[in-house]
């Protein structure tokens, strides 16, 4: 909403240059509190985010933008960024910002253009949009012919293309980026930077053929991939490979999950009946759930693309179902190299859409994460140390009275031995700040289920909590909600795990 | 986890160990580690907002009491170290550093440099306390239950098998009380005595097959048939060596049985320690007459090289390296000498790499670079060495006295140092007769008696030839040629130039020449041999070459001087006992039965001490209860073992805290072929052990920290005597050592109707220990004139704690020598380079030679390097091609070197071409601590708590260290399971097939890991494991787990064989003379001839040669490789980065990498 933004311009005005303008302002407040964090202050890609995310963020300093419509060398158009910033990179941990009005994103492209500059050997600052109008290569797009029929002809010669251009030598033969020069691949800054797996059908630019049209004739600067202008290929033949690349997509079920439209909204329909707490209950089928697509901060083959969630109140509590794909159930861990499956969601404290990762110093937010190990510590059937490891062998146990589990003799709510719920409850003010609510505001019910290779986990609180920290729900205003979901099985914890953008979750009168 | 059912969850939550650990708990907020309010967007690691948590640790470290222990396993440290008690359970054990502190009846005091004495084995002691290994009550096998039941009717081989002793190690254990178990000891032992006693005995014994020499021994005793074992000498006085006051009191049994005259009276034969677990330097003696020669430790730091001969302080005197980490400090140049680049090597200036067990060779081949430099202090070797005395080059002798003076008279004065202090006596000064010398300005032979050495010598006014040959006219007319020692070593060392000795030893020239140049050039210097010298069968000869040096340089009886041997502890030797003092150790563990002094009031010195027991070595029960005889083609059959060191039969063994068979050499052998021979066997441990698996008798003994009274121990390489008891109460039901052996007393009292076998420990019984221990300080010259009371009261340092009366700080052995002008504690007065001793002659050994081993060697066995026409080897007509172990110990055959490299060892010939080395493991102390699983898991590159792969024996698992280029020779890759096998004639015991299952049990198998510290034919495992029992072969087949953990909770560090199925003991001719002139143990007085842990059979394990073969893959469960072995950081699969790292690649500074 705009007038958030405005608010937080009006806020840290003073630290404005005062000959800004109000929408530079706006542009300004909007970078801070959702870009900054990870493309850093002065857009040098060294938020204090950065270390956890792969790829990197992009270092607007260098002036290289992979997302263009301009010919190799030039600079992005306004829309091109409009378009990343509105799209997000899907895929990647940079997500949609379609929660940010039109205007709101508009000013940061003019702000993420501001910082685009570098400083020359006599100390002059040199911004690269201004000095590319002044030397009279302003950034146009090229011209892409209308889209043609596909047909098993354009395919074939797709194929030959693909083939003729060594595509395959990053891409591999059958595109899942496993090109013998795969491993080798490096961006501009020295790291690996794995070339696009065409099998799961999502593109970082986009995946309308139009996207892709773009990226093969303008490169993706800052990368190996390089353009292939109309003296290599002609734009039928650029067409044909288009299609091509379309035709090696293999993973639809997922990419609908990420390609699906989401109207950012999940209603939560007032019961008369009583609120269903079963994961595996009947009536969970018959609401339709929201998908909600998921994008990972370090990619990992396999990633869990999207969860769906459905929502219940019933003037009381709330009851919210998120059930995601996951083939493989990890409990508690044991080893020291086990990671356990959980899902959370984060909800705005204020009202306000904060940071998405994990809230900023604002705007706090309210996690709710299930940990698949903790509902197995309730009791059920777990593995242990001695039933992994069956033949293992000790002399003794020292000391193994509560007072030397440090952790557990100290309150730390992890290290209990048993858990009041599966579900921990916990505030942060951005990454890192993570902190559990005393084991008194530990007020969240919930109960996962495995099964069908799926996980179903229902949440459960009353919708007034008469903790200062914990968000509050009240019927027709919305909160912002994000969800999170960690694989064990694929080592996520912590801040390795796959994200959502924010959501609002509104209950019905 | 003992349970298998029990959760490791479940198990913690039921195993709180107290309520009040809880309480204490519950005392504290449980919210100290959360942030009370969400502090604004910091990061709460960034800062440090509240210390209250700490408050947990506090709290976690508290504990309710504490109290000083010694933890004495056999090592040489004996650290005294502090127990944590919180409701009466110890939870950990720390430092005192309280070394300053200790003084002595003088005021003397030691310094702060001692503090800090402690090892990772102490830390852990309490693992081994509270662990599931150990032994909880007394136990009886039952087929020797049953025998006793049936009224020990004699052992036939039909009742053999019917009562399973010819298969302890299958038979079951029952729990019985202690007061059950000493009465069937007692009735036991009376049976055996009666049956071997007198004619009758005799006879049954010759039946049985034993030598006539060894029933001859027993002088019609049954007794003697009786071996006792105060288990590693010193480790308690009172408990360990108490085991000997037994002993003796069995000459009560024999007046019972034979109605003897107690001065008639024989007890049973009182087994040694030292000498059988090969930690004695066995040529010491032969050198200068003492046992052996130990410094305190705190004496190293004045030395400016040390050389480390097969001697690893490093790993070894852990407690105690740092002494010589700070010489290194001080600028004093290391020198490693050892077959591989070890620890030690890591701190060395230079280390010589050597072929093993050539050492004697290399210090020949420094002696010669010295002496042709002239680099020898000419007034030492004149004053306080052999070289100026005269020998006939006739009959090796050397001249005396009395054969070239007519009518001569000693001039030794009856107020010389000889008789004053060393208890020189008439009737040995007879025998041995005074020495000769020429003397150069006289151009005449001149007498010398043995108190005519260093000063006292300057002052006689000789001026002795170093150099001379020549005729002398004897004083029966005769004439003969005589020659210096130095001038014999001038034509003995031709056989020893620098590059006969590079080929020999393999250790670069250039090396030997810097090691003789640095002797030569720099003071003090001091050598210190270990296992890596003592364990080889040539022993005598390296230890005897490594002093010549020494003697050339005069770096002896001062600081920072010596050549020393630190296998183990020559602890004994500490409770000296003299005509001034008393009777020291003797009068504790030789009390005269028959004249017990029962005043609690008695000065120590007034105890009569009488020693009806005789020593005696377990190497001959060890050889198959056999001395060395051997049938020779030019002598018949002939004794080697001398009448001072021959055995008895072995019919009832009796040892506490040794693990006697699992430690035995050849141990599969014991097992099977000589203890189905014994009938009785009492084993007193803490722990289940192998050895408890294959006796009769198990009783329970408490641990350190459980003694209910006063112990006492020492070291010999610190100054402290420690005195201590327990602090906690006996966990299990068991008893002091020295309860034990009192209620084996008072049931053999009960047999005997004698009631002197209960007084004879009386103090005991009245819970009056301390009498026995305040007798022990009066009588020895090194405690004498010290109050128990006041030791225990803290007034010379921490209670318990005080030094030793030593003449030095540190003790210096030989100071006297050097300072004072005593004579070295040989017949001659002076150090040794030659012997003329009739065993050394027949040996081929009067000179220092170096010699092959009898097997491991790749040449002709147990030749001799030297053409010196002096050297006049027996070889008893035995042919060269002879391949029986005592045929070829008793070969003495010399050839040049030239010669012995054409000729070939029969066992290299026939595949066994690796040198096994078998040294001391920093994760035990003997075989302490080697089932203890932390130690376990650092012990080796298999370690693993979770077991993954089920054929581990326990969470480690032993392993052979082998050069990768001969392992990929032999198909073997890192990490798998090898055969490791000896001589097939004789190893894992006389008389194994494969097809026996026995020989599965036995036979060695373990991982290979690669080493290239280690040359090519030279494979090293660690020694004092636990070895696979019939049991722990059957647990480890059968238990779900795979460990190998017996249902009595003994468990192996093998699933197959041991380091014991590749050893075997071997009888030295030259440990076993009647004639060897030297200083007892324990007295101030001279020997001829054996005595236990002085001059005996020392045990040599590194004796052999083995072959490897693979046996299974290393990959998890059998299959495929042993990953880490290829993960390109392995020794022999290094990848490109690892080898530049090897290379130093990543260290590079400013350079080019």
């Amino acid at each position: 909403m705009s007038t958030q933004a405005l608010a937080q311009a009006t806020a840290v005005g003073g630290t404005a240059a005062a000959s800004e303008t109000a929408p530079a302002q706006i542009g300004r407040a909007v970078y801070e509190q959702h870009c900054a964090a990870c493309h850093g202050a002065n857009g040098a890609g060294d938020g204090p985010a950065a270390v956890w995310l792969y790829p990197k963020p992009r270092h607007f300093n260098s002036g290289y933008f992979k997302i263009r419509s301009t010919p190799s060398g030039f600079l992005p158009t306004d829309d091109d960024l409009f378009e990343v910033i509105t799209r997000g990179m899907p895929g990647s941990s940079m997500p949609s910002f379609t929660y940010l009005s039109e205007q709101e994103r508009r000013e940061v492209v003019q702000y993420v253009k501001h910082l685009s500059a570098s400083v020359d050997a006599a100390g002059k600052r040199i911004n690269f949009f201004e000095e590319a109008v002044t030397k009279g290569r302003t950034p146009m797009s090229i011209s892409v012919p209308p889209e043609p029929p596909v047909t098993v002809r354009t395919l074939a010669q797709g194929q030959e293309i693909y083939s003729k251009l060594n595509c395959f030598v990053c891409h591999g033969l059958t595109g899942e980026g496993t090109g013998p020069a795969a491993p080798a691949l490096k961006d501009v800054w020295g790291l690996s930077l794995p070339p696009r797996d065409f099998n799961t059908g999502a593109f970082r630019g986009g995946h309308t053929g139009r996207d892709l049209y773009l990226r093969i004739a303008t490169g993706l600067a800052g990368t190996p991939m390089p353009p292939y202008d109309d003296s290599v290929v002609t734009p039928e033949q650029r067409w044909a490979l288009v299609h091509y690349v379309q035709s090696l997509r293999r993973k639809d079920v997922e990419i609908n999950d990420i390609l699906a439209r989401v109207d950012g909204l999940v209603r939560a329909r007032r019961l008369s009946q009583p609120l269903p707490t079963d994961p595996a209950g009947p009536f969970w089928e018959t609401l339709d759930p929201v998908r909600v697509p998921l994008s990972p901060l370090w990619p990992e083959t396999n990633s869990i693309p999207a969860v769906a969630v459905s929502a219940v109140h019933d003037g009381t509590r709330v009851a919210i179902l998120c059930t995601w794909r996951d083939p493989i159930a990890n409990g508690a861990p044991v080893r020291a190299q086990d990671f356990q499956d959980a899902v959370a969601l984060q909800f705005s404290t204020t009202g306000r859409t904060p940071f998405i990762g994990m809230g900023d110093k604002d705007n706090p937010v309210n996690v709710w994460q299930w940990k698949a190990g903790w509902q197995q510590e309730r009791g059920e059937p777990r593995p242990d140390v001695n039933t992994v490891y069956a033949s293992m062998h000790a002399d003794l146990y020292f000391q193994t009275d509560t007072l030397h589990r440090t952790a557990e003799a100290a309150g730390n709510l992890l290290a209990r031995s048993e858990y009041a719920s599966p579900v921990e409850d916990g505030n942060a003010r951005g990454f890192g700040t993570f902190t559990s609510q005393p084991p008194s505001g530990q007020n969240v019910a919930g109960r996962g289920i495995w099964r069908d290779s799926h996980w179903s986990v229902v949440f459960v609180r009353e919708l007034k909590s008469p903790d200062a920290d914990d968000v509050q729900f009240v019927a027709g205003q919305p909160v912002p909600v994000a969800f999170a979901v960690w694989d064990g099985e694929n080592r996520d914890r912590n801040g390795r795990k796959v994200v959502s953008n924010w959501l609002k979750l509104q209950l019905d009168p | 986890m003992t349970t298998p059912n029990l959760s490791r969850r479940d198990f913690l939550r039921r195993s709180g160990l107290t309520g009040a650990g809880l309480a204490a708990a519950q005392l504290l907020p449980l919210r100290f580690l959360q942030a009370q309010t969400i502090d604004a967007g910091i990061n709460p690691l960034a800062t440090y907002p509240n210390r209250d948590w700490e408050k947990l640790y506090r709290n976690q470290y508290a504990y309710d009491r504490s109290f000083s222990w010694v933890c004495a396993p056999n090592d040489t440290h004996n650290c005294r170290i502090t127990a944590h008690v919180r409701n009466g359970v110890i939870v950990r054990i720390g430092e005192q550093f309280d070394g300053a502190s200790y003084a002595d009846l003088y005021g003397n005091k030691a310094t702060v440099g001692w503090g800090n004495r402690h090892c990772a084995k102490g830390y852990t002691f309490h693992r081994i306390l509270y662990g599931p290994y150990r032994l909880k009550h007394p136990i009886v096998r039952s087929g020797w239950k049953r025998w006793a039941e049936a009224g020990f009717p004699e052992l036939t081989r039909e009742r053999k098998a019917l009562y399973k002793f010819d298969a302890r190690g299958t038979d079951r254990f029952e729990r019985i009380t202690w007061e059950q178990a000493f009465d069937y000891i007692a009735r036991g032992s009376a049976a055996i005595a009666q049956r071997y006693s007198g004619e009758a005995g005799a006879k049954l014994l010759a039946q049985q097959g034993y030598v006539p020499e060894m029933i001859q021994e027993m002088g019609g005793a049954g007794t003697r048939t009786i071996k006792m074992r105060g288990g590693m000498g010193l480790l308690g006085v009172l408990g360990k060596y108490g085991m000997y006051r037994l002993c003796n009191s069995l000459a009560l049994l024999d007046v019972h049985v034979r109605g003897v005259k107690p001065e008639e009276a024989k007890a049973g034969r009182a087994w040694s320690n030292y000498t059988w677990h090969g930690d004695q330097a066995p040529g010491h003696p032969w050198v200068h007459g003492l046992q052996n020669s130990e410094t305190d430790f705190n004496d190293l730091r004045f030395s400016k090289l040390v050389v480390m001969n097969g001697k690893n302080l490093v790993e070894n005197k852990m407690a105690d390296a740092h002494w010589f980490i700070e010489c290194m400090e001080r600028g004093a140049k290391i020198v490693v000498i050892a077959p591989e680049y070890g620890a030690p090597s890591t701190k060395a200036d230079y280390w010589i790499p050597v072929r093993p067990a050539t050492d004697a060779a290399l210090w020949l081949g420094v002696t010669r670079v010295m002496i042709d430099n002239k680099w020898y202090d000419e007034a030492f070797v004149k004053q306080f060495t052999d070289f100026p005395l005269l020998v006939r080059t006739d009959t090796l002798k050397r001249l005396r006295a009395a054969e070239v003076f007519a009518g001569y008279r000693s001039a030794l004065g009856a107020d010389g140092p000889s008789k004053t202090v060393q208890g020189f006596t008439d009737e040995q000064h007879a025998r041995l007769g005074d020495f000769t010398i020429w003397d150069a300005t006289a151009q005449a032979p001149k007498a010398v008696h043995r108190d005519l050495v260093g000063a006292a010598f300057a002052k006689s006014g000789i001026d002795p030839a170093l150099d001379f040959r020549g005729k002398v006219k004897l004083a029966d007319g005769s004439e003969v040629e005589v020659a210096t020692a130095w001038n014999l070593y001038r034509v003995h060392l031709r056989d020893y130039d620098l590059d006969t000795v590079a080929d020999i030893t393999s250790a670069p020239k250039n090396l030997i020449e810097q090691l003789a140049k640095d002797i030569a050039t720099i003071k003090p210097i001091s050598i210190h041999q270990g296992e890596g010298i003592n364990h080889w069968f040539h022993a005598t000869e390296a230890n005897r070459a490594a002093y010549l040096p020494i003697m050339l340089t005069g770096n002896i009886g001062k600081p920072g001087a010596g050549c020393h041997g630190w296998a183990g502890n020559y602890k004994a030797a500490l409770f000296q006992g003299s005509k001034l003092t008393g009777p020291g150790f003797k009068g504790w563990i030789a009390e005269d039965p028959f004249e017990q002094n029962l005043d609690p009031q008695t000065h120590g010195r007034d105890i009569h001490a009488h020693a009806y027991t005789k020593d005696e070595e377990p190497a001959y029960w060890n050889h198959g209860d056999l001395p060395l005889i051997v049938n020779t083609p030019k002598e018949g059959r002939k004794v080697f073992t001398g009448k001072t060191h021959m055995p008895t039969p072995t019919k009832a063994i009796f040892t506490t805290n040794v693990n006697l068979i699992n430690n035995a050499k050849w141990a599969y052998g014991m097992i099977r072929n000589v203890n189905p021979n014994v009938e009785l066997i009492v084993t007193m441990d803490t722990q289940m052990t192998a050895s408890v698996e294959h006796s009769d008798f198990g009783l329970p003994a408490n641990s350190w920290v459980e003694f209910e009274d006063l112990e006492v121990t020492a070291s010999c390489s610190n100054p402290f005597l420690q005195i201590w008891k327990g602090g906690i109460k006996p966990l299990y039901d068991s008893k002091d050592d020295l309860a034990i052996l009192a209620g084996i007393a008072a049931a053999l009292g009960k047999v005997t109707g004698d009631k002197r076998f209960v007084d004879h420990f009386k103090f005991e019984h009245e819970g009056k220990r301390g009498v026995y221990l305040q007798r022990l300080l009066d009588s020895c010259t090194t405690t004498a004139g010290y109050k128990l009371d006041d030791i225990m009261a803290g007034k010379y340092g921490p209670p318990g704690g005080c030094l030793m009366l030593f003449r030095t700080y540190p003790r210096i052995p030989f100071y006297e020598q050097v300072h004072d002008s005593h004579p070295f504690h040989t017949d001659t007065g002076r150090m040794h380079s030659y012997s003329d001793d009739p065993t050394a002659i027949d040996c081929g050994e009067n000179f220092i030679v170096h010699r092959e081993g009898p097997e491991a060697t790749p040449y002709l066995p147990n030749v001799i390097v030297s053409a010196n026409p002096l050297v006049r080897p027996n070889d008893y007509g035995i042919p060269l091609a002879a391949e029986h172990w005592d045929e070829r110990t008793v070969r003495n055959v010399k050839l040049p070197w030239a010669e012995i490299k054409k000729t070939a060892n029969f066992l290299w010939k026939d595949g066994y071409q690796f040198y096994c080395l078998t040294p001391k493991s920093r994760h035990s102390v003997h075989s302490s601590w080697a089932n203890v699983d932390w130690h376990l898991i650092w012990n080796s590159n298999f370690g693993d708590p979770y077991r993954l792969d089920k054929r581990l024996p326990n969470v480690g698992e032993h392993q052979l260290h082998m050069n990768p280029a001969a392992a990929g020779d032999l198909g073997i890759k890192d990490g798998d399971y090898v055969y490791v096998d000896a001589n097939a004639a004789d190893r894992p015991y006389l008389g194994a097939t494969p097809s026996d299952p026995f020989y599965k049990v036995s036979r060695l198998m373990l991982r290979c890991t690669y080493n290239s510290a280690y040359p090519y034919h030279v494979v090293m495992m660690k020694h004092g494991s636990f070895i696979a029992t019939e049991k722990t072969v059957k647990a480890q087949q059968t238990r779900p787990d795979g460990l190998s953990l017996t249902n009595e909770g003994y468990i192996s560090n093998f699933r197959f064989g041991s380091q014991q199925s590749v050893t075997r003991n071997w009888h030295m001719p030259m440990h076993q003379t009647d004639t060897l002139f030297h200083k007892t143990k324990a007295f101030m007085g001279f020997i001829f001839g054996g005595e236990a842990d002085n001059h005996a059979v020392n045990t040599v394990p590194k004796e052999c040669l083995v072959s490897v073969t693979k046996a299974e893959d290393g990959g998890l469960g059998g299959r495929g490789p042993w990953k880490p072995g290829t993960d390109g950081m392995s020794p022999g699969a290094e990848n490109d980065i690892m080898k530049k790292y090897l290379m130093g690649g990543f260290a590079a500074t400013g350079g080019k990498p």
